[in-house]
């Protein structure tokens, strides 16, 4: 598919919005007047917009971006449609890139996003695809991402879009079987080529079969006076080395050797051939391409050998074991993938199977088992204790305790009663619930947390990067530095042909960085699903690398530090013959009417101190001021001193004292008068979350700066600052201000957290290096911040931090260890120190590496943060 | 400044409203364009280098002439 369009083309584009014929005419101008298109012509009726591409220099991509752009400039939009395809193979940014260019030269393709070059970390390397329905198919984009080198497992192109998870997960299964099989081959064959050709080099051979076996060459070896020394029943002659000559049972054991390693070659080393391939012809040079050549090059020599073109020792088993052992480091490679990719399968496990749903039948209500796919929304299900929830629902009858734990984060069992809302995958723990679906498929809360997390785990590191920058880098040099020892050696050193290819073989063997590779997506991969599993979702990586680097936390006040409802604090009587309890039991009688959030506050403080509540009459709500109304006989009037200067009730001076010290506090106060006397003083105030005063604590000895930032007054805010250890305050802030304190505090060096849980706090969400929402909160604040703590316990932005610096050192350990085998065996292996046996261990090392690297992420997963 | 206030038959639906503002709104010296669907009733404020004729030209090319 060529990047520009060679002849006109003519498309179809579904066109909505449509009202009348001046709207066809309208849209017929819009599309003339786009450069590249030639003609164009639009049908009301079937609301079809033809459409003659004539471009020679867009790519379609783009030049079908500006048709839709100016169409819904227009006042119009385009039915496009999308589709998420499953990639395999997908390594590095290059191939990103070239993945996407491929896509989007294709005509129709609209937009192509790679959600999350997570291809890296490995987890879900998928793309997302908009595109013009009838202009371009499944099937053409399937063919484009395979002729860019990549793959897309069939079962996932049949699959519909809701079973792709299905089709990923069999695909991903099928990807492990086929890599173990091949590990498993290599390894069968590998091995006994090894020990073969070892027995032969050390002499064992010829001691128990006779002189015939003797090591076929070792002069130019500097391992010879050792083999020799081995060797007492066969010395070497000088003929044998000079003519090369093989004896007939060497070459039997050559043929022998050839035989073992075709399988390995022909079987476990295709995938580097046909991806190395693939890399060079797309002008990349990746780890394919080192273990093809490396192995390429060994196994051809041999064979020329083999044939008497050249002579000298055979490399059969050098061959077959980089790619033996290479596969082991890659069975493990995906293998990590799909371990890592578990914190996604229990999620998606906590959802049950089948659901009880009620259906009507007649007069009586039957009971029928179904599949929580065929729950359609208003269906009533019922749920049994011990049962987890099948979906997101209203109780509509029965009461029960149910766990939410692995939703909320929140260990204490929620009890429910009619109208609650009970989310899917939950725990019931004790009665019976029948409850309305109201939320099915992928808009449940736990599908949302689903969908978080992939997007976390899919989105890419900066460090991530940086490893990609180095191995970019690091591939070429490479193949330079083999090039100069080849080159080196056989010219300054004037060694034989052989002992310079190898020594360039174990060049490029060593610096295969697939342990580099892994570095970053395993241990990312284990802290995000230490996160979740705390109730910390992160949606990014960038965020978990970022947070560890926090110097200032904004918090918001309401719903973040507080609870956000408000909680009746001081019960003061203040007449001689009145009670704490009938202050508040008068109060709250009266105020029992009022749906005003002061009023449901004193009517739940009532209730737990089990107070019971008489019927009030003649209710009269004096707007701004409180109300009055008559409580057994008596009138009772709350409000503030307003309230009580138009009923003439009298204020003493220390009442009035008492209520501005109230107001100082932070606290909502009011009076309480009967019967025109002031009977006593009722405060109330938003309370500090429980965990808030360790939470500030925690932040505070990790050296976090922590301020509270909110639109509520000042002394409000002091007072709950105050309360909760916050040193600094800024208050009186508008919503759109949240965001410009942020900005102000990075201008100043900052890197800030911000933590918040309305759609006010959003845009500030979005502005800070890592925003944190509260899970308890908006949706609107979860999808602009970087990370969602669970449950709304903000002790968890500390955790965050620590679990931030632990996986980044985790990262920082894998990177070197990766670095570490390479950079120390390249100057061995240039040297030629190995010699002989310099390519096996140079695979063996770098099956090594790759094995510390996984092993050190998964033992981080062990680890407590 | 000149304004002018005309009706325009052909105005059908909103999106009609939202063509024509946003056609005169290209003509270099038109200030402002207000129309109205279901009046069919559009006005519009315009200096030099703009004119009449020139924004009854853009009218009768989008298809919507104004009625004076």
């Amino acid at each position: 598919m060529s990047a520009t369009l060679t002849h006109p083309i003519t498309l179809e584009l579904p066109v909505t919005g449509m009202t009348c014929v001046n709207c066809a005419n309208t849209i017929e101008r819009t599309l003339k007047k786009t450069p590249g298109v030639s003609g164009a012509a639009v049908n009301y009726a079937s609301e079809r917009a033809q459409v003659v591409f004539d471009s020679h220099q867009a790519q379609p991509a783009d030049l079908m971006n500006t048709v839709v752009a100016r169409i819904r400039k227009a006042g119009y939009d385009v039915a496009l449609a999308h589709t998420n395809l499953p990639v395999l193979g997908l390594q590095n940014a290059a191939g990103a890139n070239r993945l996407e260019m491929a896509l989007k030269n294709l005509i129709g393709v609209t937009g192509v996003t790679l959600a999350g070059e997570g291809a890296l970390a490995g987890v879900a390397s998928r793309i997302s695809v908009d595109y013009v329905p009838g202009a371009v198919g499944i099937a053409e984009m399937v063919a484009a991402v395979r002729a860019a080198g990549f793959d897309v497992p069939a079962a996932a192109v049949n699959a519909s879009r809701e079973a792709a998870g299905d089709a990923e997960q069999m695909a991903r299964t099928a990807e492990i079987q086929d890599r173990k099989r091949r590990m498993l081959v290599g390894l069968a064959f590998a091995l006994p080529t090894f020990v073969l050709s070892m027995s032969r080099d050390f002499g064992l051979l010829a001691r128990v079969l006779g002189s015939g076996f003797a090591p076929m060459t070792a002069a130019p070896m500097t391992a010879a006076p050792m083999t020799a020394a081995l060797t007492t029943a066969a010395p070497m002659t000088a003929d044998m080395m000079a003519m090369g000559h093989i004896s007939p049972e060497n070459n039997v054991i050559n043929w022998v050797l050839l035989a073992l390693t075709l399988p390995v070659m022909l079987y476990t080393a295709q995938p580097y051939f046909v991806h190395g391939y693939k890399a060079i012809r797309n002008g990349a040079a990746n780890m394919d391409v080192l273990v093809a050549l490396g192995s390429g090059v060994a196994f051809v020599y041999s064979l020329l050998i083999l044939l008497g073109v050249f002579s000298g020792h055979v490399y059969f088993e050098t061959a077959a074991m980089i790619v033996a052992l290479i596969s082991i480091g890659k069975y493990l490679e995906v293998r990590a993938k799909g371990s890592a990719s578990e914190a996604i399968k229990r999620l998606m496990g906590l959802t049950p199977k089948t659901a009880r749903v009620l259906r009507r039948s007649g007069e009586t209500w039957v009971e029928a088992e179904v599949p929580v796919e065929q729950i359609g929304i208003g269906d009533v299900i019922l749920v049994k204790p011990g049962e987890r929830v099948a979906t997101d629902g209203i109780v509509v009858e029965g009461r029960s305790a149910v766990d939410e734990s692995m939703i909320t984060g929140e260990s204490m069992p929620v009890d429910k009663k009619p109208g609650d809302a009970v989310i899917g995958a939950t725990m019931n723990k004790e009665g019976l619930l029948k409850f309305e679906a109201n939320k099915i498929g992928k808009d449940t809360a736990l599908a949302q947390i689903i969908r978080l997390v992939e997007q976390a785990q899919g989105s890419k590191a900066p460090i991530q990067a940086l490893a990609d920058k180095v191995s970019a880098v690091f591939v070429p040099a490479v193949l330079l530095i083999a090039l100069l020892t080849f080159a080196g050696w056989l010219l300054i050193g004037r060694v034989p042909f052989e002992v310079a290819l190898i020594n360039a073989i174990s060049v490029l063997v060593i610096a295969c960085p697939c342990a580099l590779g892994l570095a970053t997506p395993t241990a990312i991969m284990v802290g995000m699903g230490k996160g979740a599993e705390m109730g910390i979702l992160f949606k990014n990586s960038t965020a978990l690398e970022k947070a560890a680097e926090i110097t200032t936390a904004l918090l918001d006040k309401t719903g973040t530090v507080t609870r956000g409802e408000l909680k009746v604090t001081d019960v003061i009587p203040v007449a001689e013959a009145s009670s704490e309890i009938e202050v508040l039991r008068l109060a709250a009688s009266a105020e029992k009417g009022s749906e005003h959030p002061l009023a449901r506050a004193m009517v739940q403080a009532a209730e737990a101190r089990g107070i019971a509540l008489s019927a009030l009459q003649r209710l009269l709500a004096v707007p701004g001021k409180g109300l009055t109304a008559y409580v057994d006989g008596r009138q009772v009037s709350v409000g503030n001193v307003a309230l009580m200067r138009q009923q003439a009730v009298p204020l003493t001076e220390a009442a009035s004292q008492q209520l501005s010290d109230l107001q100082a506090q932070g606290k909502t106060a009011m009076f309480v008068a009967v019967d025109n006397q002031l009977a006593g003083i009722i405060a109330m105030s938003d309370t500090i979350k429980d965990g808030a005063v360790d939470a500030i604590r925690s932040l505070t000895e990790r050296g976090v700066r922590t301020i509270m930032l909110t639109g509520d007054n000042a002394r409000s805010a002091q007072a709950i600052a105050q309360q909760a250890g916050v040193s600094e305050v800024i208050a009186d802030v508008l919503p759109g201000q949240k965001a410009e304190k942020v900005a102000a505090l990075q201008q100043a060096g900052q890197v800030v957290a911000m933590v918040g849980d309305g759609i006010n706090d959003a845009p500030a969400l979005a502005q800070a290096d890592v925003g944190m929402a509260i899970g308890t909160g908006t949706d609107v604040a979860m999808e602009a911040a970087d990370v969602t703590l669970m449950g709304g316990d903000i002790r968890n932005v500390a955790r965050a931090i620590a679990l931030s610096k632990f996986t980044v050192r985790g990262i920082k350990q894998n990177l070197f260890w990766a670095f570490f085998y390479n950079v120390i065996l390249i100057p061995v292996a240039i040297a030629g120190v190995f010699q002989q046996f310099g390519p096996i261990l140079a695979a063996g090392a770098m099956a090594f590496s790759s094995l510390f690297v996984v092993t050190n992420s998964l033992a981080l997963r062990r680890k407590k943060v | 400044m000149e304004t002018k206030t005309f009706v325009v038959p052909n105005i059908s639906c909103e999106h009609c409203v939202r063509s024509i503002k946003n056609e005169l709104a290209e003509v270099a010296g038109v200030q402002s364009v207000e129309a109205n669907e279901n009046t069919k009733v559009v006005q519009v404020n315009w200096t030099a280098p703009a004119n009449w004729d020139q924004i009854k030209a853009t009218l009768a090319e989008i298809d919507y002439p104004p009625q004076e």
